[in-house]
């Protein structure tokens, strides 16, 4: 690793908001349409035609800079920023430029070296860009459909030391604009996108090196990668005795590399003007009050708590409360267990993370399309913990849960399976066991103590799964060492 | 003003202009901004600027979807298309 240096990134990310409709006309934002469907004469810029703010755009917008501790601007306006760009009709984009409507904020992220807040320089509202596409044809083909739809941008800070905190920044983002129900948050679909600024600076300089812009980071992974390569790239051209240029780089993933855009197109003098056809925007701190107090809990919070609360190891809590399904899923599960203890709590956690998960990664269903109610899981769960029958059955039975829709205790109650903890009973079989097995008998007391498994699976086998695992094998143990 | 920066406004703006075209600009470019320029003359100590002649704030609308125009209609006036998209001379990179 290169101690000398370390990285100072600060992230760009636009998301697009999930709107019925466009920011500032009526057409839906529905993404996969046709091409040129969703289009009026508002978004295709004609001439004469006057934009009409979505209500709905400032209220997710200041969604998110609640959720982000940002400050809420009393008064903010709109903006014109300036470029030519065939997907771009009316040749500026509004935006919003000297006074973003949240401003002052911080997300908390995890990293190995304990909690780090990352600061928010701002969120501000603007709209979206058509869609050029350059390999269809001979000419560039150009889709209004995305023309006028609803996005913030959130800055931050230039907080972030390495490419892994950059991605778990954005992750968290990511959760929060999820959480919120304003975003899909989806890097391949574009509705969620990610500009990176990168630069070095020897450890311990305060000053800045010169940053470069990276773009076209369009999947989780490819976040870290493009920044772990353009950190390294940056050291090693240091190193040589060469100086960093600020240029924008675009991530090629195929090749894994980031290259110099060609900088012709970019002439970065977007010469910004006030929107003069749209009204500025005047929060009024009651209705700022009411949004507040219909903002649910976040997911670190919910992760916080579920630790608290259930005993979770960190691991568990924050995987529960990555997604609210999942995690209002998992509570209810807990809710329906009398007497929940942190073992029981522990255990619908792990029924979820293992057989649920799976489910769902092979089905690319949610959680409450499993075949499997929280009230079956935590029926489940309470059959094990309350002894009725082992772990083992519980896996064995967990099928006909999903196929019957039942309960285990009405399972386990038609096919007799309920855990057999009768020492006397067990003694028996122990006994039995011991008997037919006279050479394994003797292997053990000479010393293949590991035969013991082997017994107790002998005793379990013959009791068709019911008996009490752990009573057996306590039972057998002092049983096969009592033994002359 | 001279001719470098009036090129660069030019550029910025996508227009073309000759040389001579370049120096006649040039002059009434510089009477214009001395002619605004008049107001630096005015004291505006704690006069906020002013973005909007209209007092009106959050003029919005409900988050409805309304009509949009077919495709037929949205590409009817474009200069160049094929039968879903517009068409423009290719645009290279992103």
């Amino acid at each position: 690793m290169h101690s000398a240096y370390e990285a100072v990134i600060g992230l760009e990310i636009h998301a697009q908001l999930k709107t019925a409709s466009k920011a500032f006309c009526a057409c839906p934002t529905t993404f996969g349409a046709q091409p040129n469907v969703n289009v009026c004469p508002i978004c295709l810029g004609h001439p004469g035609t006057l934009p009409v703010l979505n209500d709905n755009l400032v209220l997710f917008a200041v969604k998110m800079g609640l959720a982000t501790n940002c400050s809420i601007r009393e008064r903010s306006s709109f903006s014109r920023k300036n470029y030519f760009y065939p997907d771009l009709p009316k040749g500026y984009q509004i935006s919003q430029y000297a006074d973003p409507i949240c401003y002052d904020g911080h997300v908390e992220i995890e990293t190995n070296d304990g909690v780090k807040t990352i600061g928010i320089t701002r969120i501000h509202m603007e709209e979206d860009s058509g869609k050029s596409i350059h390999d269809l044809d001979i000419d560039t083909l150009v889709d209004l459909n995305r023309s006028g739809v609803p996005l913030i941008e959130i800055v931050s800070e230039p907080d972030l030391r390495s490419a892994h905190e950059a991605y778990q920044y954005l992750m968290q983002v990511r959760q929060i604009l999820v959480y919120l129900n304003i975003c899909d948050g989806n890097l391949e679909e574009g509705s969620l996108r990610c500009d990176a600024n990168v630069s070095i600076r020897p450890i311990g300089q305060q000053q800045f090196g010169t940053k470069t812009e990276v773009k076209n980071l369009n999947s989780f992974r490819n976040v870290e990668k493009a920044i772990a390569y353009e950190i390294e790239r940056q050291i090693a051209l240091v190193e040589s005795g060469g100086t960093v240029r600020q240029e924008t780089c675009m991530w090629d993933a195929a090749a894994q590399v980031t290259r110099v855009m060609r900088t012709k197109e970019m002439a970065h003098d977007y010469r910004y003007f006030p929107e003069p056809d749209l009204s500025h925007v005047v929060i009024d701190r009651d209705w700022l009050d009411d949004v507040l107090a219909t903002l649910p809990e976040l997911g670190l919070a919910k992760k916080r708590r579920f630790m608290a609360q259930y005993g979770l190891p960190a691991y568990d809590a924050s995987i529960l409360a990555d997604e609210t399904a999942v995690a209002d899923y998992y509570e209810e599960a807990c809710a329906s267990i009398p007497d929940l203890d942190h073992d029981a709590a522990k255990q619908i956690s792990n029924w979820i993370m293992t057989e649920l998960m799976r489910i769902m990664g092979e089905r690319k269903c949610g959680i409450r399309d499993t075949g499997c109610t929280p009230a079956q899981l935590a029926s489940l769960v309470h059959a094990v913990t309350s002894g009725t029958i082992s772990n083992k059955i519980a896996k064995d039975i967990f099928p006909e849960l999903l196929a019957t829709g039942d309960l285990a205790a009405d399972v386990i109650a038609r096919k007799g399976l309920t855990q057999n903890s009768d020492a006397g009973a067990l003694e028996e079989m122990v006994r039995a066991v011991i008997q037919a097995n006279p050479d394994n008998l003797t292997k053990y007391k000479d010393g293949k103590t590991n035969l013991l498994g082997f017994f107790v699976g002998q005793v379990i086998k013959a009791s068709g799964g019911t008996a009490n695992p752990s009573m057996v094998s306590e039972l057998m143990k002092s049983a096969l060492d009592a033994h002359e | 003003m001279t001719t470098a920066e009036l090129s660069r406004i030019a550029e910025l703006a996508r227009l073309r202009f000759s040389d001579d075209e370049l120096v006649a600009f040039g002059e009434q470019f510089e009477n214009i901004v001395a002619y605004v320029g008049a107001i630096n003359a005015v004291d505006m100590t704690g006069v906020e600027p002013m973005s909007h002649v209209n007092d009106a704030t959050n003029v919005m609308r409900a988050d409805v979807v309304g009509e949009c125009l077919t495709t037929e209609e949205a590409l009817s006036n474009a200069p160049k298309k094929n039968e879903a998209f517009f068409k423009v001379p290719k645009v290279l990179g992103s």
